[in-house]
């Protein structure tokens, strides 16, 4: 049951033109991320030079959290991931791009949006919805993207010449499906300008949306990626696809119900916090039965890892994401909620998702795919070499920090001690935070470099250099 | 090929043929090839979990009746919460009360959100809870919060709001003094008036404190930078008399919850529902000495302030109103410290000197617990004479500073002057008498523990050898701060097998000290790195 291996077929079929979408919006990801990460820093030193930047309304932590948060899930993640499903979605179809205009239309609309969206939460037309603050004009602006990129994504797979329908095809296609309803219903958009309903079932639907824009818009991205390039990578057959249904129909059912566990300690319906604690464990249905598949896949081929730096980054990732989906299922446990909730826990929590399991991934695919798309060689093997040294220790000091402020935060709320009692306890660990974070804002500008720099470079003439141009060491 | 083989490919072929059909059923259904399944499935499970979370919760939520604290918002009041919702406050304050917190108020209710459209339950505490804050803070507190909050909470770490208007900000106030739904008349307090406060009862209003003339002239006469007392002598004691008196009310009534320095931090202020209040920055904003009064006399309803009326006279109330005056402005030293010195070494001299505990690990333990509970406030965790509430660091007020242990000077030469200062406090100052609060043992633990504040040529000369038990001899004889090296070794160990060089650097930050890891897998610790470069001939 080989998944991948025989699709990248550029004998029978030239992708030349579904490529340019892709790098179309490899060139927004690339910029957004070195962009809004700084923001990122900028926040973190705020949190011990608390008059740092704070002379005007748009620079306050209030303003730059939302557009550093709305900067990197839509403009950096979003476009990474839709610019790696359009690299993947025609080859394992074996077709060309259905309707490629759309797809290069969709990339300026969708980043467009992102730029517009973030400029008007730092001037304070936001929505104030944690996740869905972007004002409802620009809701309007994504929802049509996300129905030009749903052609795309449809179309292909329902005019493919590959017989298999294949797993991570699933996934794609599932979320042009899901996202669109999810977006529609978690941004209120019937009820504009405000995009909010009245009381306590505003936080259910918020959150109904704030952990479906990670559950059902980045995981299955992340996961299709995971599927598609892993057993592509290591040359091993995706171990099992009866596992796939499992973790695909699972996802499907059990992700979509979690939302609740963010607002636990309210008083919405106690079933619905049931039916959250309850989804939330079971969601690690989905997240084993994908881990196993996966991590038999690789079984054998591990050593790959240190010659090929691109799946370095990429199965990184994945095991991120093991990491965090036990967490968040942990985390979501009633008393576990009650003690780690409100620290800064939860943003670590968040942050090893959507940039130690994600962002990480992104960076590997588009070192991979980068060269291949352009006929290029990659600028610097050495610096992506030192982008991922950079990258983990980063990783390491920045996830250490925020731990360690939210545990120490927690355990005295635990016994009763104010905030402001706890407080100034922290600035050594916010400062850790800081610094971890000040490595990973240099990483992703290592990132960006090395990729713009190979953009900007010239294209090779010989196929066998094109074939090593990725960072393998071994041939393909 | 051989011949073998040419027939065993032939006979392949046939077979192929003959089964061509069934071989592509097999493989059809072991590969899914069909998209339908997959997208009808998938959104059929992904619509009956959305009616669960989102129809059926919407049904249920939609009819909540509001609640007694939920009010609709004023059109000041809207503004506030507009204002709120987009400079982003919510990401660090959290608006719902849990049924496990303590201090916040009710727990939240479904009818407290009705009027809030978007939600603002928060999902962080960076900072406090707002949920009730109404009337939990003077409103003159909130407007100079705003525009710089370190002006009135030291730890802070929000922005500087500066750049709202004077109307926003009224706006803002007025939207979180009626948060709880309390409803206060925010706005009578640009004009001066407390609307914070309750009304004080008619009884009250022409209410004044006995000592408040004397306290005023003392005080004209007084310098508080260098100190000095320039008025009449007779005067001087008088105040001195007076000022004393409090303190031993206090010491023996309030301290328990508002701590020996007035900042809400005493031994009970954690085990009592509602916080004691900072008297250091409440009594500033009361509206005159017959709010003090009433407080003291009628105590707090719903919290556990005592009405003191029941157990004190009104001379006695008085007494302890004025000398809570000191956490607001500094005491006014009108007893020079020569006085206190003479009457510690007169009681050296006749009848105490010498150390009646043996100075054994379990007493030195002891005290260190007793003076992190209860002097830590004013002469810090170090000794320093710069915990928060001291004058010496940046937010405190305790004034003349708390005494710096560690200086090796003529202060303490007798340990029966320590016994005497801390039992019977020092005169015109805010260093209370512990006779009151702790017992003879308590009070020789603590010395105990805070002679080793000093340096190890000191100690080893005059606090030692006055001890029999073997560990206070030699408590300083190979470290360079005593005080800390028994116990935080362990802590060091255990932190730096988890994190390496980065726990002692954090481990540094949280304690301000320097630790050295030597070659030998010696570790020292010490206050100043000057200390550890002399000792050890660096440069």
């Amino acid at each position: 049951m080989s998944d991948s291996n025989k699709t990248d077929d550029t004998r029978l079929l030239s992708h030349k033109e579904t490529d340019s979408v892709t790098k179309l919006w490899f060139y927004f990801s690339m910029l957004w991320f070195p962009i809004f990460a700084t923001f990122g820093f900028i926040m973190a030193i705020k949190f011990f030079v608390p008059t740092f930047l704070s002379d005007a309304a748009w620079l306050t932590f209030g303003r730059i959290r939302p557009a550093h948060v709305n900067g990197l899930l839509f403009g950096f993640l979003s476009s990474g991931l839709i610019g790696i499903m359009y690299y993947a979605v025609p080859r394992l179809s074996n077709a060309c791009l259905y309707k490629p205009n759309i797809g290069k239309l969709a990339a300026f609309l969708w980043n467009g949006a992102v730029i517009a969206g973030v400029l008007m939460i730092l001037t304070g037309n936001t929505q104030a919805r944690e996740y869905a603050e972007m004002p409802w004009i620009i809701d309007v602006g994504v929802m049509i993207t996300l129905i030009l990129i749903g052609i795309n994504v449809l179309g292909t797979i329902i005019h493919r010449r590959e017989h298999k329908l294949y797993v991570t095809l699933w996934f794609y296609a599932g979320i042009v499906l899901w996202f669109p309803i999810v977006y529609f219903i978690g941004n209120v958009m019937w009820n504009p300008p405000s995009g909010a309903l009245y009381g306590l079932i505003d936080g259910v639907v918020n959150w109904f949306y704030g952990h479906n824009v990670l559950g059902l818009w980045f995981t299955p991205f992340a996961i299709a990626l995971w599927y598609y390039f892993i057993p592509k990578l290591t040359k091993r057959p995706l171990y099992s696809v009866t596992l796939s249904y499992i973790s695909f129909f699972a996802m499907a059912f059990f992700y979509t119900g979690v939302g609740g566990h963010h607002i636990l300690q309210t008083p919405i319906p106690e079933w619905l916090k049931t039916i959250a604690v309850t989804t939330s464990a079971l969601m690690m249905f989905s997240v084993l039965t994908f881990a196993t598949n996966i991590g038999m896949t690789i079984r054998g081929a591990w050593h790959t890892i240190f010659s090929n730096v691109p799946l370095r980054f990429i199965v990184f990732g994945f095991i991120n994401y093991i990491f965090v989906s036990i967490q968040g299922t942990f985390q979501a446990f009633r008393d576990m909620n009650l003690y780690l909730h409100f620290s800064q826990w939860p943003v670590m929590h968040s942050h090893l998702s959507l940039y130690a399991s994600m962002g990480i991934a992104i960076m590997g695919c588009m070192y991979w795919i980068v060269p291949r798309i352009t006929g290029k060689k990659l600028y610097s093997k050495k610096l992506m070499d030192v982008t991922w040294w950079v990258t983990f220790m980063g990783y390491i000091v920045f996830m250490a920090g925020m731990m360690l402020a939210g545990l120490v935060a927690n355990s005295g709320w635990y016994a009763h001690m104010t905030v402001a009692q706890v407080l100034p306890q922290l600035a050594g660990y916010f400062i850790v935070r800081a610094v971890g974070g000040g490595i990973v804002v240099v990483s992703a500008f290592l990132f960006a470099i090395n990729i713009i720099a190979t953009f900007l470079s010239k294209p090779l003439v010989h196929r066998e250099q094109l074939e090593t141009a990725g960072g393998e060491k071994d041939n393909e | 090929m051989s011949k073998l083989e040419k027939k065993l490919e032939e006979e392949l072929e046939k077979l192929e043929k003959a089964i061509g059909k069934d071989i592509k059923k097999v493989e059809k259904r072991a590969h899914q090839h069909n998209l339908f399944p997959i997208a009808a499935g998938g959104l059929s499970v992904f619509f009956l979990m959305v009616t669960m979370v989102v129809a059926a919760p919407y049904m249920f939520l939609l009819e909540t009746p509001p609640s007694e604290r939920a009010h609709v918002y004023t059109d000041i009041e809207a503004e506030g919460r507009e204002l709120y919702m987009n400079l982003g406050c919510f990401y660090c304050h959290s608006q719902q009360v849990r049924l496990y917190d303590w201090g916040l108020g009710d727990p939240s209710q479904k009818g407290d959100f009705v009027y809030n459209s978007p939600q603002s339950l928060g999902t962080e505490r960076t900072g406090p809870d707002l949920a009730q804050i109404g009337g939990m803070r003077p409103t003159v507190w909130h407007y100079l919060h705003h525009r710089d909050p370190r002006s009135v909470s030291p730890g802070s770490i929000m922005p500087n709001f500066d750049f709202l208007t004077d109307h926003q900000l009224d706006a803002i106030v007025a939207y979180l003094q009626n948060q709880g739904g309390e409803d206060l008349q925010v706005n009578e307090s640009i004009t001066g008036g407390q609307a914070f406060h309750p009304d004080v009862p008619v009884e009250y209003v022409n209410v004044t404190n006995l000592f408040a003339p004397l306290m005023e002239q003392v005080g004209t006469d007084y310098n508080s930078t260098d100190q000095t007392y320039t008025g009449s002598t007779s005067l001087g004691d008088e105040w001195a008399t007076i000022f004393d008196m409090g303190k031993e009310i206090f010491t023996q009534r309030c301290l328990s919850c508002h701590g020996c320095s007035g900042n809400a931090e005493g031994p009970y202020a954690r085990h009592v529902v509602t916080q004691p209040a900072n008297l250091h920055e409440r009594i500033a904003t009361f509206a005159g000495d017959f709010y003090h009064i009433w407080r003291v006399s009628e105590g707090v309803p719903g919290t556990a302030m005592p009405a003191w009326k029941l157990t004190l006279n009104e001379t006695e109330i008085s007494l302890v109103a004025i000398y809570e005056m000191s956490f607001v402005f500094g005491s006014t030293r009108t007893i020079s410290g020569d006085i206190s010195d003479a009457e510690g070494d007169n009681y050296a001299n006749t009848v105490l000197n010498s150390p009646p505990i043996a100075g054994t690990m379990q007493e030195f333990d002891d005290g260190k617990m007793i003076f992190n509970l209860y002097c830590a406030q004013c002469h810090g965790e170090m000794g320093q004479g710069d915990g928060p509430a001291s004058i010496n660091s940046p937010c405190g007020y305790i004034n003349p500073e708390p005494a710096n242990f560690t200086e090796s000077g003529s202060d303490f030469t007798k340990y029966g002057r320590y016994v005497w200062k801390v039992k019977e406090g020092v005169e015109t100052t805010n260093m209370p008498p512990w006779k009151w609060a702790l017992t003879d043992d308590e009070v020789y633990q603590v010395i105990f523990y805070v002679q080793a504040f000093a340096t190890p040529s000191d100690y080893n000369s005059k606090w030692g050898p006055q001890y029999s038990s073997s560990f206070a001899q030699n408590l300083m004889k190979n470290s360079l701060s005593a005080n800390v090296v028994p116990d935080s070794m362990l802590n060091i160990t255990s932190v730096q097998s988890l994190l390496g060089y980065m726990g002692i650097m954090l481990w540094e930050l949280r304690h301000r000290q320097i630790v050295a890891l030597f070659e030998t897998g010696k570790l020292k610790i010490a206050n100043r790195i000057g200390k550890l470069r002399r000792e050890h001939h660096w440069i």
